[in-house]
């Protein structure tokens, strides 16, 4: 089978008009860019000209698929969705995952992108012959697991594809995801951009099979995977999750708690993840995942005398956000907030941020509980959830809150921007940067602002730490790091089977040759995901980023971290700016392999 | 000598801490060699039957990464075989 006949169409809706056209991709943008967060950054890259609202009408949510969706290679149903970031005001490149992502090729389409903004409240039905515009007005407040229900109910469609908005997309709460088949594109604020667009949903009804360029080929990578993916590389996750993580990070020193004024917390063995797992005669388990991925991560548990429904993803990040950031070690309130977030659609690494910074205003006497609504002080799970209602609502304190943890420290003031953690503008996730040097140069570049995933430099960290010893060597690793990262994102393979692969460009590139057809090899997958990384920082350049954005937090430079085995590190300006700087001559030196193409 | 589990190890042997019996001077292969064959149920996921760990498993020696099988264990570290399950 030629490789044209693998789906490559651009749908474009415009909100404020009700239109929609369909064309067909450019052979030269597919060549560099054939999927997921390459392709999306390149349409996004053509639609920014300078700083832009993202909540206005300009701001495009880009959608792309990884170009796995659809076909048998396993762990790889994954979509990007590239935006402007309502927190950052930066690029945001952001992944989900399922049978949304796998819709979107069936109906023939590459990238799906929606610009304007409705009067009202509207669902988008896209099958066969195009695009419907629905009134959503009746879905509104409803989560985005309901208005999914919804719309299948409406559509009488039980094989429609939906993903959706919780009420803080709503409400423009600017950490809101986007939800689609209990998965979440969760970083960054796309959901703020849907609400601001009064866009509630989109479903994907119908589509056919995805062909393959090679299907005997892709048939035997695929079934490779597959088998690496069920067997020791990935036990980690089919067994225990990410949630194991955080003992790990305790022990090691390196788990952030009460937002960041520690990294060692004496609740982890009541509040881990782990707990649950360990007493069945407590909490129920239920596994779940992705559409065609034998990992199955996701551990959810819930009381043995709880509702089933609210039954809690465990993932480390959002167990590390509510329980070590936030000092409460009360596992029920912990996936309580969890829980809460899903249902109302907002990112849990951002709403820990937020809330631990103001538990950390209200200890110092920086905020008083009668502004806050509540006593929010360390370890208060209640006051905890009473927060994440008012974020999603707006109420009160919520809606400074709201606005994520910079904007809210710059209205706050006192002093609270020293302790507001966060790189331009996006909350921190749960690594401790003080004992993590690549990992800290990595955060601080990152053309996404605190993102752990963009790089997972703290890999090199952990499991290499004494092989980088110069500042050069740190410098081009990290570099390396974040090209390696989005190689992973524009292929659309979940990371969490990058153990399964031995040497993952020449196979990650026979992989791509089987299914798109062309002849891709190691360069070349190389040069395209360095190609990505330079869109992404030169749209960030139109937006008005600046070399003086990449920096951290006062906190992490100025207190050294106290207990554990990381005692008294710190992270040092000047060591930091020098790597910095060596990071800039390293991408200035290795410049991309052409221009970025067009579409 | 008192090796900690965490992750995958904990969850293969069903307990935190591994009792194991190793004479002087200790080295990481000893060490990990030792807790394999006492406890069986960790070769295969977490280490070879030599007690070579298999990655991304490695030996944490408070907070001081192992980085061969020939080094030292002093009496004064704390041994912990871990697996840092990434992302989430």
């Amino acid at each position: 089978m030629e490789a044209s006949t693998f789906p490559r169409d651009l749908l474009e809706i415009d909100l404020t008009h009700r239109t929609w056209r369909r064309s067909r991709l450019g052979d030269g943008l597919l060549e560099s860019a054939p999927g997921g967060t390459a392709l999306a950054v390149r349409l996004l890259n053509e639609r920014i000209e300078g700083p832009i609202d993202p909540f206005g009408e300009e701001n495009p949510l880009v959608f792309a698929a990884g170009p796995f969706a659809g076909s048998p290679v396993p762990a790889a149903t994954k979509h990007a969705l590239a935006t402007v970031s309502p927190l950052t005001g930066l690029v945001n490149d952001t992944l989900s995952s399922s049978h949304w992502s796998a819709a979107l090729r069936r109906l023939g389409f590459a990238a799906l992108i929606v610009r304007g903004r409705a009067r009202e409240s509207t669902a988008l039905v896209i099958d066969a012959d195009g695009v419907t515009f629905h009134d959503a007005i009746s879905l509104d407040g409803l989560s985005a697991e309901e208005t999914a229900r919804a719309l299948r109910r409406q559509l009488g469609d039980v094989r429609a594809r939906v993903c959706a908005v919780g009420p803080a997309g709503e409400r423009l709460v600017r950490f809101a995801v986007v939800e689609n088949d209990g998965r979440q594109a969760g970083r960054g604020g796309a959901g703020a951009v849907f609400g601001a667009k009064r866009l509630k949903a989109i479903v994907l009804r119908g589509g056919g099979e995805v062909p393959v360029a090679d299907a005997q080929a892709t048939a035997r990578l695929a079934q490779r995977l597959r088998e690496r993916a069920l067997g020791p590389k990935t036990a980690k996750y089919r067994l225990l999750g990410t949630g194991a993580n955080m003992r790990v990070l305790d022990r090691m020193g390196l788990l952030p708690t009460r937002n960041f004024t520690a990294a060692v917390f004496e609740g982890t063995e009541r509040v881990t993840p782990e707990r649950a797992r360990e007493s069945p005669e407590s909490f129920v388990e239920y596994r779940a995942g992705c559409a065609n991925c034998p990992v199955q991560c996701e551990h959810r548990y819930v009381r043995r005398n709880g509702d089933r429904r609210r039954a809690a993803a465990s993932e480390y990040e959002s167990a590390w956000a509510f329980g070590p950031n936030c000092g409460v070690d009360d596992l029920d309130a912990v996936l309580a907030a969890i829980e809460r977030c899903d249902r109302y659609g907002l990112d849990t690494i951002s709403t820990g941020g937020v809330i631990a910074w103001t538990m950390e205003c209200v200890e110092r006497g920086v905020l008083d509980a009668s502004r806050v609504g509540v006593d929010a002080r360390f370890g208060n799970g209640e006051a905890m959830l009473t927060l994440i209602d008012a974020i999603a609502s707006r109420e009160g304190f919520g809606a400074v809150l709201a606005r994520g943890v910079r904007a809210a420290a710059a209205e706050v003031g006192n002093g609270s921007e020293a302790f507001a953690m966060h790189c331009k503008g996006l909350e921190m996730p749960g690594y401790e940067p003080r004992g993590l040097p690549t990992y800290a140069l990595g955060l601080a570049v990152c053309t996404r602002g605190a993102c752990h995933n963009r790089a997972a430099t703290y890999d090199l960290d952990l499991r290499r730490p004494t092989a980088l010893q110069t500042v050069e060597e740190r410098a081009r690793a990290c570099m390396e790091q974040e090209d390696y990262a989005a190689a992973w994102d524009t292929l659309l393979l979940c990371k969490f089977v990058r153990d399964c692969f031995d040497d993952f460009w020449s196979e990650a590139a026979e992989l791509l040759s089987a299914v798109l057809g062309g002849a891709w090899n190691a360069a070349r997958l190389r040069a395209m995901a360095h190609e990505t990384w330079y869109c992404k920082r030169s749209i960030n350049a139109r937006l008005g980023w600046k070399p003086e954005d990449d920096v951290l937090p006062a906190r992490l430079f100025e207190e050294p971290l106290r207990g554990g085995p990381a005692d008294g590190m710190r992270l040092d300006r000047e060591k930091l700016e020098q790597l910095r700087k060596a990071y800039e001559r390293c991408r200035a030196n290795y410049a991309p392999v052409g221009p970025v193409a067009s579409s | 000598m008192k090796l900690e589990l965490f992750g995958m190890a904990r969850h293969v042997v069903g307990a935190g801490v591994l009792d194991v019996p190793v004479g002087e001077p200790a080295t990481v292969r000893t060490v990990l060699g030792a807790a394999a064959r006492l406890a069986p149920a960790l070769v295969g996921t977490v280490l070879e039957a030599d007690g070579t760990p298999i990655p991304p498993h490695y030996l944490l020696m408070d907070g001081r990464v192992a980085v061969g099988m020939d080094e030292a264990i002093r009496d004064a570290d704390h041994p912990c075989l871990l697996v840092l399950a990434s992302g989430g």
